[in-house]
């Protein structure tokens, strides 16, 4: 699994600089829109971004025909690219941990275990989605769900940024119910959700042929 | 003797194409030559053997072992080069080799890689993408040869190279077959490569496994008989494997244990075997 992690990284060395500028940027816009405990999430679009890389790259040199018949199962194959996803969930969360104990003073006061298991859903959340889709229908046909993600993504975020009371009123509904269960539900819901799908992925692609 | 590769009655359909069902027995320490025209299942069963495709039916096995039951650490003792090297192209020769080791493990052997790598010249700074055509067939052949494979399986690695480096790919493998444990099996459209390196000669046609012989008998059990269209109502149908028809007269490809002695006959290639094959059963 190492392997295929260290191939991932290298084919795709030259796009995460530019991967790691925008995402300074988005940080700046945040933090001078007074945004930053949102900050985070914007790691969501990176584990997107990175996997249509990955898969877009595969397909483009046919790598997966080159891997199959390697010394490594399939479901290894698969879950080298879980493991790249919920590496950028863990550092997007991590990051937002680091907000939370920096950043006591803001408006949005939600404890620690909401926010830990929350970002950690919210990063995964769509990727858990794309992965299974990729695998079934290919990059071709996965570019038009990485596409209709995008927008929905790009939508949502549009409204939360014009909406900052909406956000606001989440936030103290959250801070007037049982935190400790939300917090538990989260995390369970996270790896519900991430265990799902990478059981169907494998499903899937231990059954395809190339 | 334990067979390096055998399939049992393999059948896959692939939309309107069907492979098989082929049974084929390769023994240990040999080079076969898997030929065909476009199209014939050449790569079709080269992707079955190497788990990329499954068959619907039959089994195969791989030095001695059903390759539905392969565990990682089985599959390293199969090398493949494909015609292309379908690794990303953004990797240097240095990336590329330590991801060989990372996935070959404990059986990577870097002295045998590095001596392939000084062997063949390749180029250690630049990314694979700039490599030639020839170079990326040497660089696959350096990874398939560097975790001691006991079996290569190879389909057209020789299409589109120039006859020196397809020269040095075939001494390669004749150098590998020294060890009576390996075994190669090669495809090719390039029959004359085939002709020098292989001991056995497989063919497929639409599908389906004509013969597999060894070479040198192949060869000399056939011939070429030239005549006048008359002279050729004499000679035995049984004998006759093709029939080429022009405007002085038939070429035919018989058996020569069937045809009369003193007849003359021309010595045959095995490309005049495929290609007579092919077209008998076209007309």
């Amino acid at each position: 699994m190492k392997a295929l992690i260290y191939k991932d990284i290298v084919s795709i060395k030259k796009s995460l600089r530019t991967l790691a500028l925008m995402l300074i940027i988005i940080g700046i816009v945040f933090f001078g829109g007074g945004l930053i405990r949102v900050f985070p999430l914007s790691f969501m679009y990176v584990s997107i971004i990175l996997t249509g890389f990955f898969f877009g790259k595969d397909a483009a040199y046919n790598v997966e025909q080159y891997i199959i018949p390697a010394p490594i199962k399939r479901s290894e194959i698969v879950l080298s690219r879980y493991a790249i996803l919920w590496a950028i969930s863990g550092l997007g969360t991590l990051l937002a941990l680091i907000i939370h104990l920096f950043d006591r003073g803001g408006a949005l006061s939600i404890p620690w275990y909401v926010v830990l298991p929350g970002n950690f859903l919210l990063i995964s959340l769509i990727s858990s989605i794309q992965l299974p889709a990729l695998y079934k229908f290919g990059v071709e046909k996965g570019r038009v769900i990485y596409t209709l993600t995008y927008i929905l993504l790009f939508s949502g975020v549009s409204y939360l940024g014009k909406n900052k009371e909406l956000l606001l009123n989440i936030v103290e509904t959250i801070s007037n119910t049982n935190t400790v269960l939300l917090g538990a539900i989260l995390a369970l819901l996270a790896i519900l959700i991430n265990a799902a799908s990478y059981a169907i992925s494998v499903h899937i692609y231990s059954s395809k042929e190339f | 003797m334990q067979n390096a590769i055998e399939l049992n009655a393999v059948k896959k359909q692939l939309g309107n194409f069907t492979l098989g069902p082929i049974s084929l027995s390769v023994p240990k320490g040999c080079i076969v030559g898997y030929i065909g025209e476009n199209g014939a299942g050449k790569s079709t069963t080269i992707k079955l053997m190497l788990g990329l495709l499954r068959a619907d039916e039959g089994e195969i096995k791989l030095l001695g072992n059903n390759i539905k039951d392969f565990t990682p650490e089985m599959k390293k003792d199969i090398g493949y080069v494909f015609d292309n090297l379908y690794i990303p192209q953004e990797m240097n020769l240095k990336n590329a080799i330590s991801f060989h080791e990372k996935l070959y493990g404990s059986a990577w052997d870097s002295k045998t890689c590095n001596s392939f790598v000084d062997r063949f010249n390749l180029p250690h700074n630049k990314e694979i993408t700039h490599f030639s055509r020839g170079m990326k067939m040497q660089l696959g052949l350096t990874f398939a040869l560097s975790h001691g494979a006991k079996l290569l399986l190879l389909d057209e690695p020789t299409s589109g190279l120039d006859p020196v480096i397809r020269d040095d790919v075939l001494d390669i493998l004749l150098e590998y077959i020294q060890d009576e444990n390996n075994t190669v099996l090669i495809s090719s459209h390039i029959l004359s490569d085939l002709e020098k390196a292989a001991d056995y000669i497989a063919f497929i046609h639409k599908g389906q496994l004509l013969f597999m012989e060894q070479k040198d008998e192949l060869v000399e059990s056939c011939g070429i008989l030239s005549l006048s269209s008359e002279q050729a109502r004499d000679i035995d149908p049984s004998a006759i494997i093709g029939k080429r028809e022009h405007k002085f007269g038939v070429e035919l490809l018989v058996r020569r244990s069937l045809v009369p002695e003193n007849m003359d006959m021309d010595k045959v290639s095995i490309e005049d075997i495929m290609i007579y094959m092919i077209k008998e059963d076209r007309q």
